[in-house]
């Protein structure tokens, strides 16, 4: 009898492991099937990504990519028509996401710091910005339009530059301050004996020991705005004004008739992003996990 | 530093001499007034505007009428946001219960460094960098009842196709499965950080005991991350009762096209009928439900290592 229950043991183990293998294999695929159907149909003809949405190309349309890029994706009764092109999209989405992490770093490093130096004094500016990240955006939309209106920066992407930096400021101040938190401070208080300002020891000795950290946090915050749609359909209101998210949503509408080019469209949206993951994949990881168990 | 040290620990540390450290800390106001300002003006503000405006008439233009309570009254009378209400719950607890349940499972296989775990974990949480937009109009594509390339794979299997995004009923269940894929990257990365920090003691422990995998994985490594998956699951919630680029970027209808959830419902509202009080009191009640949510779950499933919220 003692050699039964081992080999069921066994053969359990076993087939547990088969079955864990295949579903893993089979999610992964799931997971991924979009970006290897938007990359083969980019370089599909139109009747093509009908006909053979999922496979290799026949033959290879590269043009698609220069129809994309250069907005000249009218294709049919539209032929001809020059939409907004993508890479001014791109540029919108650059100029918001690099004003929003701007600001949002460096407010926020700023405000992280203070509150890590006084963490007793200024406990309810800390809970201040707790609840912030608490916040629903959604609370935050309607008057946003009506604020931007009266400021002139309606349809601006550098309006939503500010608007970006708002919104990831609570996130960035809270993962600074537990940061800051734990750094050895002897080396601030040396200085300080040494005569030099709490702003030139934060300028000079705790910044740039901070790189590493700086870094993972600017890069996921960059990732998350860029990536952002509702609050730049909200303010930037004309597609032609609008960020890449947007750019990508008005080919659709526009050009319905012209598969290739949209898909083109979409793998060029992907790829910083993407290249960034592969560059920076634990850096990248490590502060999504940052960002969630703060 | 010194001084200021000896100052919070003294027994006097308490209101007095907090008054009197207060020019001192003066200095440090420099250091939040930017942050402090940035946030006042583009978050806190629109917060109080959104809670004032729900109480008045506005088409955006002109005057603004005050209007009481009717605008709520209004909403709970209202069959579009009724249902777009129940979309939103039904798809933030369907999204939340498969991703953060798939999330563990991968998280367990992948720690368990079977092989090729890091081109697993690779591939499966690649998806939550990705804009989603990008995967939203993928799978709109795909979910195309006569060219999407996921009705051709279904037709190869042998089961039939529908225009599910067009259905009132089920539209908003094919919208879940793409936000499903990307999201249980999210809740994977999140329980397989927990999951390596349990120390391999504990795991010879078990094994020297002779408890099997699918065993030590239920009574011993799923307890100890219990933490990280009610973490996960609160996030999911929120993230997906208030979603929006899904169901924009899949759907993209308008007020009333079965498919509307909370935000769109919100944003068609205010920005396309141009009912900005309106548009406010739905958003005011959406975060109503969202605290109300975040209560109830942390009631119920309160994190162990957390103490109450001081």
């Amino acid at each position: 009898m003692p050699a039964s229950p081992r080999r069921a043991s066994w053969l359990a183990r076993h087939v547990s492991r088969q079955a864990a293998y295949a579903g893993l294999l089979v999610w992964a695929v799931a997971t991924t099937i979009p970006i290897w159907a938007a990359l083969t149909a980019s370089f599909k003809s139109t009747s093509e990504v009908i006909s053979n949405p999922l496979g290799i190309p026949h033959a290879l349309h590269p043009d698609n990519y220069v129809a994309a890029w250069t907005g000249r994706i009218g294709a049919g009764t539209y032929y001809g028509i020059q939409s907004e092109p993508l890479y001014r999209f791109g540029l919108h989405s650059v100029l918001a996401v690099s004003i929003g992490v701007a600001l949002a770093m460096g407010t926020g490093t700023l405000a992280g710091y203070a509150l890590a130096r006084n963490a007793e004094r200024l406990n309810f500016l800390n809970r201040y910005f707790i609840v912030l990240l608490a916040l629903p955006a959604i609370a935050t939309w309607v008057p946003l339009f009506s604020l931007m209106e009266s400021l002139g920066l309606l349809a601006s992407p550098a309006g939503l530059g500010l608007v970006y930096g708002a919104m990831v400021t609570p996130l960035v101040t809270v993962l600074m301050r537990t940061y800051f938190s734990s750094f050895p401070l002897d080396l601030v208080e040396a200085a300080r004996v040494d005569g030099a300002s709490e702003s030139f020891a934060f300028a000079r000795i705790v910044l740039p020991m901070s790189k590493g950290v700086l870094t993972v946090v600017a890069l996921i915050q960059a990732v998350f705005l860029w990536n952002e749609l509702a609050v730049a359909e909200i303010l930037l209101v004309t597609p032609d004004r609008g960020t890449l998210p947007m750019g990508l949503i008005a080919f659709k509408s526009q050009f319905a008739s012209n598969l290739g080019p949209q898909f083109a469209a979409l793998v060029l949206a992907i790829v910083p992003v993407t290249l960034l993951y592969i560059v920076a994949q634990g850096r990248i990881t490590q502060g999504i996990r940052l960002g969630a168990l703060r | 530093m010194g001084v200021e040290l000896t100052e919070e620990l003294s027994p006097l540390g308490n209101a007095a001499a907090r008054i009197a450290a207060v020019p001192r800390g003066l200095r440090w106001l420099v250091f939040l007034a930017p942050a402090a300002a940035l946030t006042g003006l583009f978050l806190v503000y629109p917060v109080v505007a959104t809670i004032r405006l729900s109480f008045y008439n506005w088409s955006g233009y002109g005057k603004q009428q005050y209007a009481g309570t009717s605008n709520f009254r209004q909403l709970y009378r209202d069959h579009d946001a009724v249902t777009a209400t129940v979309h939103s719950l039904e798809f933030a607890v369907v999204t939340t219960v498969v991703t953060v349940g798939m999330g563990a499972i991968l998280a367990l296989a992948i720690d368990r460094k079977i092989r090729g775990h890091r081109i697993f974990q690779f591939a499966l949480f690649l998806p939550v960098l990705l804009p989603s937009t990008f995967l939203a109009l993928v799978w709109a594509y795909g979910l195309d009842p006569i060219s999407g390339w996921f009705t051709h794979f279904l037709q190869f299997l042998g089961i039939g196709s529908g225009n599910w995004l067009a259905d009132p009923h089920y539209g908003i269940f094919a919208v879940a499965l793409a936000y499903i894929l990307q999201n249980t990257g999210f809740a994977m990365i999140i329980i397989l950080a927990a999951l390596s920090d349990i120390s391999p003691e504990i795991h010879e422990a078990a094994t020297l005991d002779g408890v099997g995998q699918l065993r030590r994985a239920r009574k011993v490594s799923l307890p100890l991350v219990r933490d990280a998956i009610v973490t996960v699951s609160l996030l999911q919630l929120i993230y997906g009762f208030t979603n929006f680029d899904f169901v924009y970027a899949m759907v993209n209808g308008g007020p009333g096209t079965g498919t509307d959830v909370v935000s769109t419902f919100v944003y068609y509202q205010a920005f396309v009928s141009h009912r900005f009080g309106y548009g406010a009191a739905a958003a005011l009640v959406a975060s109503g439900v969202v605290a109300l949510i975040a209560m109830v779950f942390m009631s119920v499933f309160r994190p162990r290592g957390i103490r109450r919220a001081g």
